[in-house]
């Protein structure tokens, strides 16, 4: 009997000083791994939720800014007028300039429109040749139909002008 | 087509810096998919979490198929940098199939360098043992496989396994690493081959250096072999050998230390206390400098000077005192949360005293990155914990309903998973800065005491010397 109670007070003994012990570092660290994985896989499925529940495939345009180079022009910041409503404005950080540079696209816009024609106008702010303030726009006629549709906003070096050119298309 | 994505991936993992620039150039691909451009936007600012979200998003909704291989090769890279690499090597196995053995090497070879940053040694030996292994028809094999061996070796002479660390380590090596090759098989084969080792760094130490990594390879070897010299007590060959540290180089404070010790032992006091003085004058931050405020007044004695002795010992005394009252200041400073999450609060507190020994410790490292890592997860579960909110209003059907409720009982879930194990982080990482702190207060303390006996009894001496 004696023995059963010194066995039973050792394991509750035991047992306590398990729960009292600090994690290794080994355990905290597959805890981490386990919930970043948990973490990554309920972003990108509530990322899909979110794009399909505001944006409908039918009625989603999405616009995109890309960098060619970008030798003539430092971009400032961006804004998008759809006829002739600001819809949104984008200032660019260094390293969100050097994403540009290295070939990212950054997406300026998702939103809905209904199926027909409409007039998408980018204002471009920034520096020019010659470190000036530079404003410029470009305007695009969009074809909407009925899917999801895609518009490449580009600023590119024209070498000829030494001046930087914004191009807008279709994806 | 692979292989210029690896080519490209590479730049990713030359983690010397784990959060290091990244150098995919998109030149050598035009950019076809809108939402593999987006993916690269994120990656570039070295935003891993949202290139991988984006990423994996993009591939469930059949986003990609141009560029699908540079894609999950750039998600095995996403992986590894964000500290999942169980989930980029069965990716690297797949896709290296077939590729040239060159390209496969050093993927490989990034796999397994992550991996023991990480201390996962085994999964690093794995990885390395794919490549290592050179034909009879490589001869020396490429730069990949000599950096494989090189730090295999260090992984089997870490687990106490310095005769495969040898083996792994003999044989032909490209010209550039073969000096690395020398010196580690000579440090591994000390306890082992004592009179080979010896004659390797010798040889080592004689070559000529053509550049600043040679030369800090050529102090090592010289240091190594005048700590072996000194511990034969051949004072001379040690002095020797110890004069051909660079005096500015990452070794020269422990070489200072020696040259004086090793003069010391010759009864050479003069010549001793040159290096020693010029060695005191370095910053307190190094053990070396606060070895040698007390070697300086042990030579003194040595050279029957105890009153210079005394005034020596008052001054390290006084010098350990200092340390250790910027280190009490740093000991309370880690001693709130802000500086784990800001980086900018550890910057403005670099000057205490013990604070670069903790922030080069690898393990703190690792662990505040984990904790930060965390914490930010943490934001991301509020911001989406808000929208989910929002999102209700937009779920039309049931079935959209129930998936925004079952994705919103996940994150309450996840959440309350995270919140449990971010004070266990934080508990984790202090302690670990205190444990630190407290063995250098503790060290500082000892040497202290040293100091104020060793003083008292050079002024013992000096009261005997005055008496008639």
């Amino acid at each position: 009997m004696k023995k059963q109670i010194g066995f039973a007070l050792l394991l509750s003994f035991l047992l306590t000083a398990s729960l009292l012990a600090e994690p290794s570092f080994k355990e905290l660290e597959s805890r981490t791994r386990a919930l970043k994985w948990q973490v990554l896989q309920l972003n990108q499925e509530l990322l899909q939720l979110d794009e399909a529940l505001r944006y409908p495939q039918q009625q989603r345009v999405t616009v995109f800014v890309a960098l060619d180079i970008g030798f003539f022009f430092q971009l400032d910041s961006v804004q998008l007028k759809i006829d002739g409503v600001a819809v949104t404005t984008s200032k660019y950080s260094s390293s969100e300039r050097g994403a540009l540079k290295k070939g990212g696209l950054h997406r300026l816009y998702t939103g809905n429109l209904a199926a027909g024609e409409y007039e998408l106008r980018v204002i471009f702010y920034g520096l020019g040749p010659n470190n000036r303030v530079y404003q410029r726009a470009a305007t695009f006629k969009l074809h909407k139909l009925e899917k999801s549709q895609f518009v490449k906003v580009l600023i590119r070096d024209k070498e000829p002008k030494q001046q930087p050119e914004f191009v807008i298309s279709q994806w | 087509m692979v292989k210029i994505a690896i080519i490209c991936l590479f730049v990713l993992f030359s983690f010397s810096a784990r959060a290091e620039s990244i150098g995919v150039n998109p030149a050598l691909k035009p950019l076809l998919e809108p939402h593999y451009g987006e993916v690269l936007y994120h990656f570039y600012q070295q935003d891993y979490f949202s290139a991988i979200v984006k990423l994996l998003a993009a591939k469930r909704q059949r986003q990609l198929s141009y560029h699908e291989t540079e894609a999950e090769l750039l998600l095995a890279g996403l992986y590894l940098a964000y500290g999942l690499h169980k989930k980029a090597q069965p990716i690297f196995q797949r896709l290296l199939q077939g590729e040239p053995r060159a390209v496969r090497n050093r993927a490989w070879y990034l796999l397994a360098e992550m991996s023991y940053r990480r201390n996962y040694r085994v999964a690093a030996e794995v990885a390395l043992k794919q490549i290592t292994v050179v034909s009879d028809l490589e001869k020396v094999g490429s730069e990949w496989q000599a950096k494989g061996r090189l730090l295999l070796a260090q992984i089997q002479s870490q687990t106490g396994r310095g005769k495969q660390a040898l083996q792994t380590l003999s044989g032909m090596w490209p010209e550039m690493y073969a000096r690395y090759a020398v010196y580690n098989r000579a440090m591994i084969g000390f306890s082992l081959k004592k009179k080979q080792a010896l004659q390797q760094l010798q040889d080592l130490a004689a070559l000529s250096v053509q550049n600043s990594e040679q030369t800090a390879l050529q102090d090592r070897a010289n240091l190594s072999l005048a700590l072996f010299y000194l511990r034969e007590k051949n004072n001379r060959a040690a002095e020797k050998a110890l004069l051909k540290v660079s005096l500015t180089g990452l070794h020269s404070n422990r070489a200072l230390l020696a040259l004086g010790w090793s003069r010391l032992h010759q009864k050479r006091y003069a010549a001793a206390l040159s290096p020693w003085l010029q060695l005191s004058e370095r910053s307190a931050d190094d053990l070396a400098v606060q070895e040698v405020w007390l070697a300086i007044p042990e030579l003194l004695m040595q050279w029957q000077k105890p009153a210079r002795a005394a005034e020596y010992y008052q001054q390290a005394v006084a010098h350990l005192q200092q340390s250790s009252e910027q280190l009490e200041q740093t000991r309370l400073l880690l001693r709130d949360d802000e500086w784990l999450l800001d980086l900018s609060v550890l910057a403005e507190i670099q000057g205490h005293y013990g604070l670069p020994h903790l922030l080069a410790s690898h393990d703190l490292q690792e662990s505040l990155w984990d904790y930060r890592e965390l914490s930010q997860l943490e934001d991301n579960l509020q911001q989406w914990r808000k929208k989910i909110i929002e999102l209700k209003e937009f779920a039309e059907k049931p079935a959209e309903e129930m998936s925004l409720q079952n994705l919103q009982q996940r994150l309450l879930s996840i959440s309350n998973r995270l919140q449990s194990l971010l004070p266990k982080w934080r508990n984790y990482v202090k302690q670990l800065a205190a444990r630190q702190l407290q063995k250098q207060a503790a060290r500082l303390q000892s040497l202290i005491q040293q100091a104020k006996l060793a003083r008292a009894e050079s002024l013992e001496r000096v009261k005997g010397e005055s008496l008639p």
